[in-house]
């Protein structure tokens, strides 16, 4: 079986689409009209994760990219998978805790900037310690306000080119895109589509959702985009 | 691990197509190397369930009454997909795990 995974954030996940919001079709909608599924449809490959999540920062992309690759390897031909990563801005990060999840201690990752409406209200099954969300709330002011980002560029480059030389030790074909566009120049050394989503957009003067994310058309211009990459980089 | 796929909807999308972490449930569960069997119930859509199974697994599939919720293992933790808010519950842990 062949796999598309693709990670990123809202402009992965096909944030505005599909809207007014609906908890059960809403995510259904996004799943098939969103770039992940386009693109696997044009590259014939019959299964995709789509794990995009809006907001979502370069930590979160990195971890859960590397836990899919190491967990599919494990058990399935390396060469049956196909890895697309839509990077974000570098302000975004995230922070490991444990959560009690019906009476069991699981792990839970926890973006920064989601302390304000993300938990514990979401679900009335898990519950957060309040010393953990009064020192997001302490964090998240000085992290995304005040302290530059030459730390977290060369974190970024260390995703990156960690995820390329695995991806080619393996056999896994990976193409590393942008959904946004932050500074880009310190990661030139790894291969990866120039243009980002985003810019992509505006450059073409494709329709966006009130929010500014790419909407049906955006989508699946961005697949095929992605699907000429593809064929640049895996001939 | 066995996956047993009952002839659940949740809001007319039957409970294998629900999206939850970015995928449909079945592919979720198909993704598992521990799944050692797929029982479908009679009533739901063992044609493309099957279909699925054989694209992705060297598995066969049983037909018959699936009284079982379909339901997945995480981190030691069972969720049980029957409804709506059980749905919500997945995908919020599956989006932070």
């Amino acid at each position: 079986m062949k796999c598309l995974y693709a990670g990123g954030d809202s402009w992965c996940e096909g944030d505005e689409l599909g809207l007014p919001y609906d908890p059960v079709t809403t995510p259904v909608y996004r799943y098939k009209n969103s770039w992940p599924s386009l693109l696997a449809t044009q590259l014939r490959i019959p299964v995709t994760v789509n794990d995009g999540l809006r907001g979502t920062s370069g930590t979160r992309i990195y971890r859960r990219a590397m836990r899919f690759i190491r967990q599919w390897c494990s058990s399935r031909p390396a060469a049956d998978l196909t890895v697309v990563l839509g990077w974000t801005t570098l302000d975004r990060d995230e922070t490991a805790i444990d959560a009690d999840y019906k009476g069991t201690k699981v792990p839970y990752y926890i973006p920064y900037h989601w302390h304000c409406y993300n938990l514990p209200t979401m679900s009335t099954r898990m519950t957060i310690d309040e010393t953990v969300l009064s020192s997001l709330k302490s964090l998240h002011a000085p992290l995304t306000l005040t302290l530059g980002d030459r730390s977290r560029t060369d974190l970024q480059l260390e995703r990156m080119a960690n995820l390329s030389l695995t991806c080619d030790a393996l056999g896994v074909k990976l193409l590393q895109t942008w959904a946004l566009d932050p500074p880009r120049t310190a990661f030139e050394s790894v291969a990866q589509l120039k243009i980002s989503f985003i810019e992509y957009c505006r450059q073409n003067a494709i329709a966006t959702g009130k929010g500014g994310h790419a909407l049906e058309q955006g989508h699946a211009l961005w697949a095929q985009t992605l699907k000429d990459y593809y064929e640049t980089e895996y001939p | 691990m066995k996956l047993n796929i009952p002839n659940t909807r949740i809001r007319g999308i039957p409970v294998q197509d629900c999206v939850a972490g970015g995928t449909t449930l079945l592919t979720l569960a198909l993704l598992d190397s521990r799944l050692r069997g797929v029982f479908v119930d009679v009533d739901a859509d063992h044609y493309t369930i099957s279909e699925t199974v054989h694209q992705a697994t060297p598995l066969s599939v049983a037909i018959g009454r699936v009284t079982e919720p379909f339901e997945l293992e995480l981190d030691s933790v069972v969720f049980s997909v029957t409804d709506e808010q059980s749905l919500y519950e997945l995908n919020l842990y599956l989006e932070h795990r």
